[in-house]
């Protein structure tokens, strides 16, 4: 009896050690699973946090390009704080049109286990995620503002359209030729 | 003996199967709420946009067919997203057509399940609703000496659709909008352009520097529009000056401002127009 005993236990152990490396990779499976559907959540919530960010943001004289970089940047940190790997396989394109611009944001999650492949329905290599979000163009405007407040200390002088001056900077963007401008310039002669 | 033959691998097998339709019942779930987060943002920019749309035109036009445009570029932009099929916006409800309208937007799309399509649930239908308004707001004046009137806003002014500014001021003015640096130093920027209303360009300056600047002639309500700048260098402000002045026709162009002869009723409004914010369902 008491080796009967003992070839059961030893049966269960070496039941448990040929089945334990199935088990393994199933959770290990689900846990990527897992992690790569968290990672397209923070993905999508971390560009969606750095564009408000950057539309609440005063930045000045920032051209377009910069300003999509830096929602980039501030996308990857937001990523790495929360602990998603992968983070340096984020990109961000700017699509523009007239008064909306779509920023295309991609990220691409490098696959542990990849037993489903032969289905043909993922990707060999990696997960790749895309986005698309829509912003007010406004919000990557360069915001040229040339005039600092040290100007108005003073009081100001006036002088008509006329009195040309070489160091004159343009404020109004070049902008002569719009409504009513011209027809002031005969009015002051 | 022979009871306990196969025991763990019964227990085991068992226990994978109950655990493998809780996983992908999980998976699936996960895979849908992030889908769900997906959409729901689509839904309020999209709520948040055509409102802006629908006050920047008159009364008469503030219908759901003026929308039918947008509606359609965003539906064709989405229905071919990834993760999503056959999106579509069902649903644009309008009321306060006349002043500051709201809106009601909803929309539908179809996301593929990952494990679920295996036993018969291929897709899964997303309704998302988002509610958005436009509103006015009179901006706080901050600062005033004799020369000039300073406003500041809560929020920063989003240029958008149509007017983005008015300025009720019985005298002629200058205008500037400012925005702050990192160092808390406001930059300005002249804006006496971007409005239709009657105007004359004129040069100002101080000892050191010299700038073009519209003057407004007094007129009473005078409205802005940021995108009006065929640049469209401007998109974000924060402040607002209104640098008072005189602008008749025959007063000596080479002088300092005359300002004794301004003497304006009253301190001038700033109203920013077109604001936008997402507002719960009560609330519509």
């Amino acid at each position: 009896m008491h080796y009967k005993c003992k070839h059961k236990k030893a049966q269960h152990i070496i039941e448990l050690a040929l089945l334990a490396p199935f088990i393994i990779f199933f959770i290990g499976i689900v846990a990527e699973i897992a992690i790569i559907i968290n990672a397209n959540y923070k993905f999508n919530s971390s560009l969606y946090e750095a564009i408000n960010l950057m539309a609440l943001t005063n930045k000045i004289n920032i051209e377009k390009e910069e300003t999509v970089k830096n929602i980039k940047e501030y996308a990857k940190i937001l990523l790495k704080q929360r602990r998603v790997p992968y983070v340096n396989s984020l990109e961000l394109k700017l699509t523009e049109t007239d008064n909306i611009d779509f920023l295309i944001g991609t990220y691409q999650y490098r696959a542990t286990f990849t037993p489903f492949n032969s289905k043909g329905e993922f990707t060999p290599d990696y997960y790749g995620f895309l986005t698309i979000i829509p912003v007010n163009s406004a919000i990557l405007r360069k915001n040229s503002f040339n005039i600092p407040n040290t100007f108005f200390d003073t009081p100001l002088q006036v002088k008509s359209l006329s009195d040309n001056s070489e160091n004159t900077q343009e404020t109004d963007n070049g902008n002569d030729n719009d409504y009513n401008v011209q027809d002031f310039e005969v009015e002051l002669e | 003996m022979k009871k306990s033959k196969g025991s763990i691998t019964l227990t085991v097998f068992i226990f994978l199967i109950a655990f493998s339709v809780f996983c992908i019942c999980a998976i699936d779930a996960g895979y849908i709420v992030a889908a769900r987060y997906k959409a729901q943002k689509i839904t309020e920019t999209t709520a948040l946009y055509m409102v802006s749309v629908l006050n920047s035109k008159p009364a008469e036009e503030r219908t759901a067919k003026t929308l039918q445009d947008i509606k359609d570029g965003l539906e064709d932009l989405y229905s071919d997203f990834s993760g999503y099929s056959g999106f579509k916006i069902s649903g644009i409800q309008i009321k306060n057509e006349t002043t500051n309208p709201k809106i009601k937007i909803v929309t539908e799309t179809y996301t593929p399940t990952m494990f679920l399509r295996y036993v018969g649930i291929g897709l899964i239908k997303i309704i998302q609703t988002s509610y958005a308004k436009s509103y006015e707001e009179t901006m706080q004046l901050v600062k005033s000496d004799p020369d000039s009137y300073t406003y500041k806003t809560g929020d920063i002014i989003t240029d958008k659709n149509g007017n983005d500014i008015k300025v009720d001021y019985s005298g002629d003015y200058f205008i500037f909008a400012g925005l702050e640096d990192f160092d808390k130093q406001i930059h300005w920027a002249q804006i006496g352009s971007m409005t239709k209303d009657n105007k004359k360009t004129y040069h100002i300056s101080n000892t050191a520097l010299n700038y073009k600047a519209q003057c407004i002639l007094n007129k009473g309500g005078t409205f802005f529009d940021l995108s009006s700048d065929p640049d469209k260098t401007i998109g974000l402000v924060k402040y607002i000056k209104i640098y008072k002045a005189d602008c008749t026709d025959n007063k000596d162009n080479s002088a300092d401002l005359p300002q004794a002869e301004i003497t304006p009723s009253s301190d001038p409004v700033v109203t920013i127009l077109n604001s936008v914010k997402l507002i719960k369902r009560n609330d519509f």
